[in-house]
């Protein structure tokens, strides 16, 4: 089965770079814009793993992350966080919310794509 | 004489304090040349406060601020060089100029964070239109000017800093790199 990931972020370059770095090798990609947006199609079911950016409008990534893994039959859903912030302190709370990554922007395609497989292959276990 | 051990470490730990707005101004250049790096090559980055200003067609903003500093980093450019660095995506180069915004403020705030300065970064707005001027009443204002194979590239810092504010560089405190993956 195509694996689907959701690439949230408010940009969209970044969600059109992030689904051509993954679409050519087996991922079936949507798009979201912000957390609230993310959080809807979550919810609607039939996302493998998510990669998220942190500083969006409405929703950031990491309350994203709290709400996501709140709801129990999405709690052990992947999340990556995509973002500029490499602040320690930020990828701890990201991991205590329950996140699965942290990528620190500009993103390497070889690494998230490596990052994207291990996730949903540990995911579909 | 051979330095005794406590000596040496005294030595080893030595901070040595600059004023804000001077490691700032250099943390801010040092983050601008490696974001071109990634994009648009190595151009040389001009800081002149005597060039003339380019004239720019849309300006991304990011806004910056924590307990003690605040300001912001934009970048301008026209229409046809923002449409060849969004080479990947031509149709939304506002929308890219505003993500290189972004990184280049989340660069800025990365190397802050070595001197415990932790801004919070506004989501970026790119604003369009020509003749476009940013008065402001900060009281730092560096213009800097890239001159690149894609086109000219402007940027500018502007910075609110308490005058006897001064920073040390803390060697416990940094960040995770760009481009970096960690998986929990």
């Amino acid at each position: 089965m195509i694996p689907t990931l959701l690439i949230v972020d408010d940009s969209a370059t970044i969600r059109q770079q992030v689904s051509s770095a993954l679409s050519p090798h087996g991922f079936r990609v949507e798009e979201a814009g912000d957390g609230k947006l993310g959080l809807a199609r979550i919810k609607d079911g039939g996302i493998d793993c998510v990669i998220c950016d942190v500083n969006m409008p409405n929703m950031n990534g990491i309350e994203m992350v709290e709400q996501v893994k709140q709801l129990p039959e999405f709690a052990s859903l992947p999340i990556i966080m995509l973002t500029t912030e490499g602040a320690r302190e930020l990828i701890q709370k990201a991991k205590s919310a329950g996140a699965s990554g942290w990528i620190v922007k500009p993103f390497k395609s070889d690494l998230l794509l490596a990052a994207a497989r291990k996730l949903t292959a540990t995911a579909s276990v | 004489m051979a330095l005794k051990s406590y000596e040496i470490i005294k030595l080893r730990t030595k901070r040595v304090s600059k004023k804000a707005e001077n490691v700032i101004y250099e943390e801010y250049e040092s983050a601008l040349r490696e974001l071109l790096e990634c994009y648009v090559g190595s151009p040389p980055i001009l800081n002149d406060p005597g060039l003339e200003r380019a004239e720019a067609e849309m300006t991304g903003v990011v806004g910056l601020s924590d307990k003690t500093i605040s300001g912001s980093v934009t970048l301008s450019t026209c229409q046809e060089t923002a449409g060849r660095m969004a080479e990947t995506a031509p149709m939304a180069s506002a929308d890219w100029l505003g993500e290189l915004c972004n990184q280049l403020a989340g660069r800025l705030k990365n190397k802050l964070l070595a001197y415990d300065l932790c801004p919070n970064l506004s989501t970026p707005a790119v604003i369009c239109g020509k003749h476009l001027r940013i008065n402001s009443l900060a009281r730092h204002n560096y213009v800097f000017r890239i001159e690149s194979e894609l086109g000219v590239i402007e940027s500018q810092l502007l910075l609110d800093t308490p005058d006897d504010l001064e920073l040390t560089l803390n060697p416990l405190a940094d960040a995770a790199a760009e481009g970096s993956l960690q998986l929990f």
